[in-house]
């Protein structure tokens, strides 16, 4: 535990030198009575995920810019050389001006990832890449698959690889619409 | 796990049909499983996005100036012109370009996917509101549309819509309540703006994504489903 928030600690001070209009500020990180935190800026709006829950009506426009903002804080942290490692809508906010704010960097390297620092605990890892799985090393471009797969789910409102047992689309009928 | 290692993007060919061929490239190139083939760094994502947006804003800048400088139509396009930009006015509506296929049909008249009906609520001056086009046919498959639907806009209480089932009641006014879509009820609020959209329409264990466009707005989601008989609007994904 004390090693992980060692991690916690080194990894929030890296991503807190990171100052790009397209990634979220972090002010300041600690330890209070045993337990790290972060300060971050304050965003208004609404993540990825929820948009895409909603499903929020975007102009293409809209969504090609969002994308491109994305990829516009990432390619900054990569220039700099870290790796977010855990791009997914959840971590992505539309502020309501149009700005899009990437969270959460460099945090998911805590432990197996499984944890963000939201606590929340990743289901199904739909946006983790191929090398990620299996365990291979893992450099920028992992980042850019994980950015594809959000993409594509912003584009599409689907992910592009779905578990078995998601039925999707059909899965979020009403059940009284569902005839089989 | 399996499908991000082996398989392909689900429904890219989807993808591939309805969005501009550089989006799908940008995203498959993205998705490659083998990291070498994937782009090498992000900025040349970004630099891809920024291409495509230009691309985009071109074309609808020819788009419109084609609009502008349009040809003098021959007297029966412009009497449908005129015609069209009554029925729009009189809904209240700001009048719009006209559609990409133009069909105008006398208010009183249903056009449904069963031919051609009177409407039992038309009553002289009655205004129209809405009326889809759908831009590629094919793209319905099962699913056969009429071309170009209208419904009316002012439908009088509790007048039951002749195309529809007796479960289908309509309020006074331009909202459509009481209709059973089967619509999720976060769907409903939507309003729809004249605009061209990608829709997905979910029959129960077939799901269908295609290319709709609006002429005038749309109070809801609901509207829409009307003009796809058996067929639920799931979802908006897109506006062009």
């Amino acid at each position: 535990m004390f090693r992980r928030s060692r991690a916690f600690l080194r990894e929030a001070r890296t991503a807190g030198k990171l100052t790009h209009e397209n990634i979220t500020v972090i002010h300041d990180v600690g330890e209070e009575q045993g337990r790290p935190y972060i300060v971050m800026e304050y965003l208004s709006g609404t993540d990825l995920r929820t948009m895409l829950e909603r499903r929020a009506v975007m102009t293409l426009e809209r969504q090609i810019s969002i994308a491109a903002q994305i990829c516009r804080g990432l390619a900054y942290s990569h220039g700099k050389d870290i790796i977010h490692r855990d791009v997914k809508p959840a971590n992505i906010r539309v502020l309501e001006n149009g700005r899009v704010k990437i969270m959460d960097f460099g945090i998911a390297r805590l432990g197996s990832s499984a944890l963000t620092s939201t606590g929340t605990i990743l289901g199904t890892p739909y946006y983790m890449s191929p090398e990620q799985i299996q365990g291979k090393k893992v450099d920028r471009r992992s980042d850019i698959f994980s950015c594809g797969v959000v993409l594509y789910e912003l584009f599409t409102s689907r992910k592009p690889f779905p578990v078995m047992s998601d039925l999707g689309d059909v899965q979020d009928c009403p059940r009284n619409s569902r005839r089989f | 796990m399996y499908k991000i290692v082996h398989e392909i993007p689900e429904g890219f060919e989807e993808l591939e049909r309805l969005f501009p061929p550089a989006l799908p490239a940008i995203l498959g190139r993205m998705l490659q499983k083998d990291p070498a083939e994937r782009y090498q760094s992000m900025d040349a994502v970004v630099e891809a996005f920024e291409d495509l947006s230009e691309v985009l804003k071109e074309e609808r800048q020819s788009r419109a100036s084609r609009r502008g400088s349009a040809k003098p139509g021959t007297e029966k396009t412009l009497q449908r012109d005129r015609l069209h930009e009554a029925s729009t006015i009189a809904a209240g509506e700001t009048p719009c370009q006209p559609p990409f296929r133009r069909q105008v049909h006398p208010p009183g008249v249903l056009h449904s996917r069963r031919g051609i009906e009177t409407s039992p609520a038309a009553a002289p001056g009655e205004t129209w509101s809405c009326r889809w086009i759908a831009r590629r046919r094919h793209c319905f498959g099962r699913c056969s549309v009429s071309s170009d639907a209208i419904q009316p806009a002012q439908w009088h209480g509790d007048t039951e819509h002749p195309s529809m089932g007796a479960r289908h009641r309509h309020r006074t006014g331009r909202s459509w309540t009481g209709f059973s879509s089967g619509l999720p009820d976060h769907a409903m609020p939507f309003t729809l703006a004249p605009g061209t959209y990608v829709l997905t329409c979910a029959n129960p264990g077939f799901v269908k994504t295609f290319r709709v466009r609006v002429v005038v707005a749309q109070d809801s989601l609901s509207q829409v489903t009307q003009t796809f008989p058996g067929y639920t609007i799931e979802r908006v994904l897109a506006r062009y």
